[in-house]
């Protein structure tokens, strides 16, 4: 049996475990896509859930940097040097099957998820607190618009100078699919990956019991004013995955209100009137997490509608701290 | 209280029906956003089990036209058929790897139904006799399956019974589907079996020898079948699979007399007599293509039949899944069904057959059919109601042939 003492994740702030005996646990902390991490894996073997970790940990490492815009010789990165050239960037297997989703996940969320909004954090400074000046912003937005991306299975065009492709959008809650996915293949049944709060589980626990994941509070902060472990609520998860999305991880407070991280791709501006986080529950990490991160660009009332379109489980938790929560099994 | 044995074309129509209605629907954005992500390199899974059990309810009523006076011996409208059906399915996952599911469909059936067809000497043409008494039973079928998830298979079993006064079945079957080149390609197969016991009431009135029913007779059926679906692309997938069924044993209807000629052209009035066997062939296709710009999806169908009795089919199905805004789904569709004659039908019989072997069931008729139908759904929260409605007309030399309407009322409810 193993007890995980420490939260790892800025929003999941715990992961009961329960005892389970003949089952043997090996746990691993990384940082990853600049999150803490944490895989949890059972079996019978402790040096061979040890070898599967390692391989699994080399394999995310290697998604990271194809997923990363910071690599100067990355997919990503000549698409976005590409940027109004005039010269289409040839498709990967991999690139076409992200580009993909990036438009599903435009068109579904009817434009509010748009993979080219990256180009944003050139305005919004987080860690300096400072707001961005407006007329910066405006000059931004015109390379905001995946309905301008020329792109089809062979290849890939930003037209403007200045456009950025950025998969950051849904990277994180990919690669826990696909830790989740690697581990299944490596032969464990028994599982949690949990990278940064988004959570892909493998099988239930040894125990057969599903998995309870505390939903931290995205209010309660410690001494040193950072988030610290109490949960709102707990969830059960027996499949599939967990995403949260909230807007006071990262956010710049003036005196009136605090400006949340996620943007509105056709204001530049946070969306008036949200949720203060969002958890949803799906059968992938990667479709929990573009669900909840949709959820916070419109207003309170439009997101608890659009999650309950979908028909899966879901905790919001309000401005002030109010918890609503719908289907807690999952 | 005698056979509703007659009325298998009905029973099969309400069960595609049901069947088509309890599949449970997914939100457009999910089931895009979840097809875009299994897309990904690595995430796809094997087949995944249900997540939350679901109970399903469906209340149908088949009517059957009234026959037309005119193709009746006696000129007299004769009511036919009507049946009840309710139909209960639940879906129970037991793990992520195990589900089970369970289907109870119970039937009550009244009315009456063709028993034979003669050659009406004033017009030349061929003219129902029915059954006189009405008929009156009830069916109860079950059935259970269990279904173990593997990476990149699934294992099915499956057992069944059916029961009614004078009927008896017991069938079960398991399969595989095995899923390749990440969820691309699933190849299914599987292999069934049914051993049904028939039982059939006596006549109230007297009959000839050669009128009397059988008491006690058995048949069995044994079917094997192969079929593929392959994902074209994010938006299309296309399935096809032969389905190979073989009948032994006493395959009559028992209920059913036909009219022969003796052999100095007297007709006689004698019990029906099918061959023993029947083996028979079904392809089908299916392409699924769903329309992102107008949120619908579009349903193709092909099936065609084959038997040793010389009997073949053809059937085209269309219909188009239309999503509406406040949850709504509108499925219109219509069914195209043509067959030809098994080689010993005749609605009446001038000569007596070499092999003896006769029948005049308008069911191995040479006829051509044609189904509207919609679907209604409307998802509320946990519940999805369900409604749907459906138009059957046939034409054919057979007088019995058969119109019909059904309507289905039900829901669905995820746990």
């Amino acid at each position: 049996m193993i007890t995980v003492s420490e939260h790892v994740s800025p929003l999941i702030s715990q992961h009961l475990l329960e005892p389970c005996a003949d089952w043997r646990c090996v746990q691993y902390n990384f940082k990853l896509m600049g999150s803490p991490c944490q895989c949890i894996v059972y079996g019978q073997d402790p040096a061979n859930l040890s070898v599967i970790m390692q391989q699994v940990f080399t394999e995310l490492q290697a998604l990271e940097q194809q997923f990363s815009r910071y690599q100067q010789d990355s997919w990503l990165s000549q698409v976005n040097q590409a940027a109004g050239t005039g010269q289409p960037v040839l498709q990967t297997p991999m690139s076409l099957a992200w580009v993909s989703y990036a438009d599903q996940a435009f068109q579904q969320s009817g434009g509010l998820f748009d993979a080219t909004a990256g180009v944003l954090r050139q305005a919004w400074d987080f860690k300096g607190g400072r707001l961005p000046d407006p007329a910066h912003i405006d000059a931004l937005l015109p390379l905001i618009g995946w309905d301008q991306v020329q792109w089809n299975s062979h290849s890939i065009y930003l037209p403007l100078c200045g456009m950025q492709l950025d998969f950051g959008g849904f990277g994180k809650e990919y690669a826990a699919d696909y830790a989740a996915a690697r581990f299944r293949a490596l032969g464990v049944d028994h599982g949690l990956v949990d990278l940064g709060g988004d959570l892909a589980v493998i099988g239930l626990q040894p125990n057969q019991q599903p998995w309870k994941v505390g939903v931290r509070d995205p209010f309660f902060r410690n001494s040193q004013s950072r988030p610290s472990g109490r949960a709102v609520c707990q969830l059960t998860l027996s499949q599939g995955g967990l995403a949260t999305s909230g807007m006071y991880e990262r956010c710049i407070r003036t005196d009136l209100k605090c400006y949340g991280h996620i943007l509105q791709p056709r204001t530049g501006w946070p969306a008036e009137d949200t949720w203060a986080s969002v958890t949803v529950l799906a059968s992938q990490c990667i479709v929990a997490g573009t669900l909840s991160t949709v959820s916070l660009l419109q207003s309170a009332a439009d997101a608890r509608h659009w999650l309950q379109e979908t028909g899966l489980s879901y905790v919001l938790v309000d401005a002030q701290g109010r918890v609503e929560t719908a289907q807690l099994n999952f | 209280m005698t056979s509703p044995r007659n009325a298998p074309a009905s029973i099969q129509t309400a069960k595609n029906v049901s069947t088509r209605a309890s599949h449970y629907e997914v939100s457009t954005k999910l089931w895009a956003l979840t097809s875009a992500a299994l897309a990904m390199p690595g995430i796809a899974q094997a087949a995944v089990p249900p997540e939350k059990p679901i109970f399903g309810l469906r209340l149908s009523q088949y009517s059957e036209d009234a026959l037309q006076a005119s193709n009746t011996l006696g000129n007299q409208a004769v009511d036919r058929y009507d049946i009840g059906v309710m139909h209960l399915n639940g879906v129970i996952p037991y793990s992520e790897k195990v589900s089970f599911a369970v289907d109870m469909e119970y039937e009550t059936m009244s009315g009456a139904s063709p028993w034979y067809s003669i050659k009406d000497p004033a017009s030349n043409k061929a003219k129902v006799v029915m059954t006189g008494a009405s008929i009156d039973d009830t069916r109860l079928d079950m059935n259970a399956s269990g279904s173990y998830y593997l990476p990149d298979a699934r294992l099915d079993v499956h057992t069944g019974f059916s029961t009614e006064e004078d009927y008896q079945s017991f069938s079960g079957g398991m399969g595989t589907a095995l899923e390749f080149y990440q969820q691309q390609l699933v190849v299914d197969m599987g292999m069934s079996f049914s051993a049904d016991r028939l039982q059939p009431t006596p006549h109230s009135q007297l009959l000839a020898d050669n009128q009397k029913r059988t008491t006690d007779e058995r048949k069995g059926s044994y079917g094997i079948y192969v079929g593929f679906t392959q994902v074209v692309n994010r938006l299309m997938t296309f399935q096809s699979g032969v389905n190979m069924l073989l009948k032994t044993g006493y395959l009559s209807d028992p209920y059913k007399l036909v009219q022969v000629a003796d052999m100095t052209g007297f007709p006689q009035v004698v019990s029906e007599n099918r061959p023993g066997d029947r083996s028979s062939v079904v392809w089908v296709n299916r392409v699924r293509a769903y329309f992102e710009d107008y949120s619908g999806a579009l349903h193709l169908d092909y099936r065609y039949y084959s038997d040793n009795w010389n009997l073949t089919s053809n059937t085209f199905e269309l219909s188009w899944n239309q999503e509406l805004k406040g949850n709504w789904t509108l499925t219109p569709g219509i069914r195209w069904y043509q067959q030809s004659e098994a080689s010993f039908y005749a609605p009446y019989y001038l000569a007596p057959r070499a092999d003896e072997f006769y029948s005049s069931d308008y069911r191995l008729s040479d006829f051509t059919a044609m189904s509207y139908y919609f679907d209604v759904r409307k998802k509320l929260g946990d519940v999805d109601i369900v409604f749907a409605f459906e138009d059957y007309t046939s034409s054919g030399d057979n007088p019995a042939l058969t119109n019909f309407m059904l309507m289905t009322v039900g829901f669905d409810y995820r746990f």
